[in-house]
Order: structure tokens, then sequence, then C-alpha cells
């Protein structure tokens, strides 16, 4: 990890884990992976020792809002990645999952997570604070360029700013099986659906179970990583590993 | 069920308890709260008021604090701790910061999760009962089977639902932010992707919202209920269409049968409100 620096890491989807050469894997600080959106979509150990044979430095495990039996087969799935690989950083958005991490897993390095984020980026500044120490979060996942600035200079925490897709909406349906189910056979994967918006000049795109918008992250001050997701690009799915 | 419903005025107020409502909540306008154009209620005082008015009648009065408190934390709890101190049954909270500062407070009222709060899972409302929750509202979005471990909790936290036939939001709607691309609500909308002919967003069918009801209500959800409208006089209408699902519910119907009568009588609720539409 480059230190003083600003970090650089790259979110991939599932079937990037065997495509991403080496070379791009190396010049990350972090990789990311699995989503912070549906939890179908977590990885394996498997996943996770392969990223780190072909020389990612450092990964980061997204993980969503989960249904109980969703949560308990991350927890089944998480246990031999935590067990096998340390370091691994856990991005947290479900409440229950923070909960069972704390108490199986205390050592665990974690973040909060783009969804949960939006509720505590606009909370009481003190309470934060104290939530994000009591719970020994160490960073906040965002896609809120806009928003950082309202942390302060000292907020307690790191900030990791995702892009170029920002977070609109998300539904337990998805859109690619057209149904809510903890079985989908990962058929988003690879694929995004841009969406003209009525009436507008806009677009959405749908990537797994939520919608996105593009944009153009600048530089706001604050930030210690920057994330960039492979699968808004040219919003077909398609990936470049350059830069 | 017992059948709750929100509340925007004194209107309002006089109106639901006349119609049997066994639960009322308001929001107040100097507490952020969720409320998609509806109204909010008058003064602490008005509220205070309605508390006792609902408690006359043997009814119980909670006060809507459901949206992230951010600048209004010291404002909101002060408020709370004053409504309680006057009589009312419990608040209605999203914001984490909030249940921190009232459960040591001890105000002996129920605090319920709102359904836009991210409790999906047993642990989660693990999560929200350490932080002094008693009762969640289940988010809309959940199947009675991915429901069930959170209704039977053995936490002590109970449940209530919406009456999602009559309103349903078809992504997370404590977390959309659709409505900035064209003032509209998009998830309903239909999009014409390049080359791939019409996509909407997913959404259950009004029969499925009622088989859902029905398996929600045998699984033990006790408390139906009817949210805030923008529209003047259509918490009215989703009321009384809660009130007749009830009905059925309560008379111990197979779940094909109740699924359709029910569905008639939304069909019924439709065809009023398409004719309200055109006679105005």
């Amino acid at each position: 990890m480059r230190k003083g620096k600003l970090e650089k890491a790259a979110a991939l989807e599932l079937p990037d884990i065997r495509k991403a050469p080496p070379r791009f894997l190396r010049e990350q600080d972090c990789v990311y992976v699995g989503s912070e959106f549906c939890q179908n979509l977590f990885p394996s150990a498997a996943d996770v020792g392969l990223l780190l044979d072909k020389g990612a430095r450092r990964v980061a495990v997204m993980t969503s809002f989960m249904v109980t039996e969703g949560l308990r087969r991350a927890e089944k799935a998480l246990l031999p990645v935590l067990e096998k690989f340390g370091g691994v950083e856990v991005v947290v958005n479900d409440p229950g999952l923070l909960l069972y991490l704390e108490k199986f897993h205390p050592e665990v390095p974690r973040s909060m997570g783009r969804l949960l984020s939006r509720d505590f980026m606009r909370a009481d500044p003190a309470g934060r604070k104290e939530f994000f120490r009591k719970h020994r979060l160490s960073a906040m996942e965002t896609d809120e360029a806009d928003m950082i600035r309202n942390l302060g200079p000292a907020p307690g925490f790191r900030v990791h700013l995702h892009y170029p897709l920002k977070y609109a909406a998300m539904s337990r349906a998805c859109p690619f099986v057209r149904r809510t189910t903890l079985n989908c056979g990962r058929k988003c994967q690879g694929r995004a659906l841009r969406l003209p918006v009525p009436d507008s000049r806009r677009e959405i795109f749908a990537v797994a179970n939520a919608y996105f918008f593009e944009y153009a992250p600048g530089a706001p001050a604050g930030v210690s990583r920057l994330v960039r997701h492979l699968w808004g690009e040219r919003g077909d799915g398609g990936r470049s590993w350059g830069g | 069920m017992k059948i709750q419903v929100g509340i925007g005025s004194e209107e309002e107020l006089e109106y639901f308890l006349a119609a049997g409502a066994d639960e009322l909540y308001c929001g107040s306008d100097a507490v952020p709260g969720h409320l998609y154009g509806g109204e909010n209620f008058g003064s602490p005082a008005d509220i205070a008021g309605a508390v006792r008015l609902a408690h006359r009648l043997g009814r119980k009065f909670y006060f809507a604090a459901n949206e992230i408190q951010a600048g209004a934390l010291d404002a909101t709890v002060r408020l709370v701790k004053k409504l309680a101190a006057r009589g009312l049954d419990g608040v209605i909270v999203r914001d984490v910061s909030l249940l921190e500062r009232l459960k040591p407070a001890a105000l002996g009222i129920e605090y319920i999760l709102t359904s836009l709060a991210p409790c999906y899972n047993d642990r989660a409302l693990e999560f929200y009962a350490g932080l002094g929750v008693t009762r969640l509202a289940l988010p809309e979005q959940l199947l009675p089977r991915e429901a069930e471990p959170l209704i039977k909790n053995g936490l002590g936290v109970g449940t209530e639902m919406f009456l999602t036939a009559r309103e349903y939001c078809v992504v997370l709607n404590g977390l959309c932010y659709l409505k900035q691309f064209n003032g509209r609500c998009l998830c309903r909308a239909e999009f014409r992707p390049a080359g791939r002919g019409k996509f909407v967003m997913p959404r259950p069918g009004i029969a499925e919202h009622f088989g859902r009801l029905y398996e929600l209500r045998r699984l033990g959800v006790p408390v139906l209920k009817v949210g805030r409208h923008p529209t003047k006089g259509y918490s009215r209408i989703a009321f009384s269409e809660a009130q007749a699902v009830n009905k059925l519910l309560e008379s111990g119907l197979p779940k094909g049968k109740f699924v359709k009568l029910a569905l008639g009588c939304h069909g019924r609720v439709e065809d009023f409100l398409r004719k309200c539409e055109r006679e105005n």
C-alpha cells in the first residue's frame, strides 16, 4: 500500500477474476470483488485466492443487504476466506453481518458500504464518528463525491470513493432473472443494461439488481482511495484493463 | 389484524378515529420524516392533543421521526421525550443515532423501526433490538419466507406490515434517488433500451401482494399499515380497502379464495379511483 498517497483500487465482477491480467492486479492497492447490492454475488475462497495468486496486494470483499438465508450463506462463504487469507477487508452494508463480524471475527478490517453510508453521510457528526469507532469501521465507501465535504476535515475514518457509476436505486427482484431469488445463476455478470430515461437526455444503467448513472468523481479532498468499477465502462459490461 | 394509519391533519385524525383505526401516527414539520408529499401534523401541543383523543377511545398513537435526523437530532430527542411524557405510545425511527440517544432515556414507549431501515435478517433485527427497537415495520420487498425469521424472532420484537397491494415501491424506497432524472418515480416507467424492446423494473402483481399478505398474517403479523399519501382522501380509500381485506383475512378463508375475493375488492377500489379521476 502506498502510504500518504491516494490509493488506487479496482472493483471486478466475478468473471473478471479469471480474465484480469496479473499486471493490472499488481497495479492496484486493493482489488474489490463481490457486490454491495446483490447477496448472490459473494466470492468464494477460491476466487479470493486466485486474485492473490495473480498478484493482488489486498482484497476487499463487497457485501450487500441480506435476508436470513443469504446471511447464513455469506457467513459460510466468508469463513474460509477469512481463515485462509489474512488482511482481507470486508465492505459491510448489512447490520446483521456487522454484528456477525463483531462477534466472530472482530479483527477483520471492515468498512461501511455505499448503501449504509447513504444514511451515515447525512447523520449527526458526533453520532456518526462514535458509530464508526464503536463498530471499528475504518472507512466509508461512497459514490457521493459531492457530499464528502460535509464530513469535515477529521471524520474519524477514511473515505473511499467509487466511480464511474453512482447509485440511484436497487430492487430485491433482479432485472435479469425477473424475480426475487437466492438461486439466480448469476446471469447479470458481464452484462449491464443501458436504459434511456423517458423525457430526458439522461440514462441509467442496470447492473445486477441496482440502477446507476454515470458521473465523474473529480478530485474531492478527504478521499484516501479511488475505486474504479470496471463494469461501468461503456455501459455494456465491456472491459479495459489499462489505466 | 389491527389497522394503523398515518394522518396529517385534525380532520384526518377525527375521520380515522371514527372509522375505527386501531393505531394512528403522524409526523411534524419540526422533525425530518419520510413523507411522499403528504402532510405533517401541527405543533407538539396539537400532537399531544391527538394522543389524548386517541387514548380516550382506546387507540394507540405514534410519532414518525423516520428519517436521518442530521442537524435536528437534539431537537428530535427533546420532542420525543416531551411527547412521551404526554402519553405518546411510540416513535417510528430510522436513524441509529436517534435510537442510541433515546434508549438510555428509558421512556417506556415503543421504538418502531421503519420499513425503510436495512433490517432483512435475524441478526440485523438483533442489532436493532440491541438499540431498543421493540417493533419492526417489515420492509415491503421481503417475501413471506424471508420475513418468517423476523416475525418469529424470539427477541420479543413485534411486527407490522404495509398493505402493499395499495402501497408498494418497486425499489427500496428508503434508498431511492430515481426522481432526480425527470421529477417522476422511474420505478414504474417503461424504458426503451436500444435494440431490446421494452424494459420495466420487475414487480409483483396484485394477486401476489395479497398472497404475501395472507402468508404474513398466517405467520403472525398483527398490524396492517396504511401510510400517509400526497393526494387528499386517498388514504381514506386505502383504509377502506384495508378494512375490507382484513375482514376477509380474519374470516378463515383458504388462501386461493382469499386472494380472489381481495382482488375483487381491490378492483372495485380501482374503479372508484378511476371514476373520481374522470369526474375531476
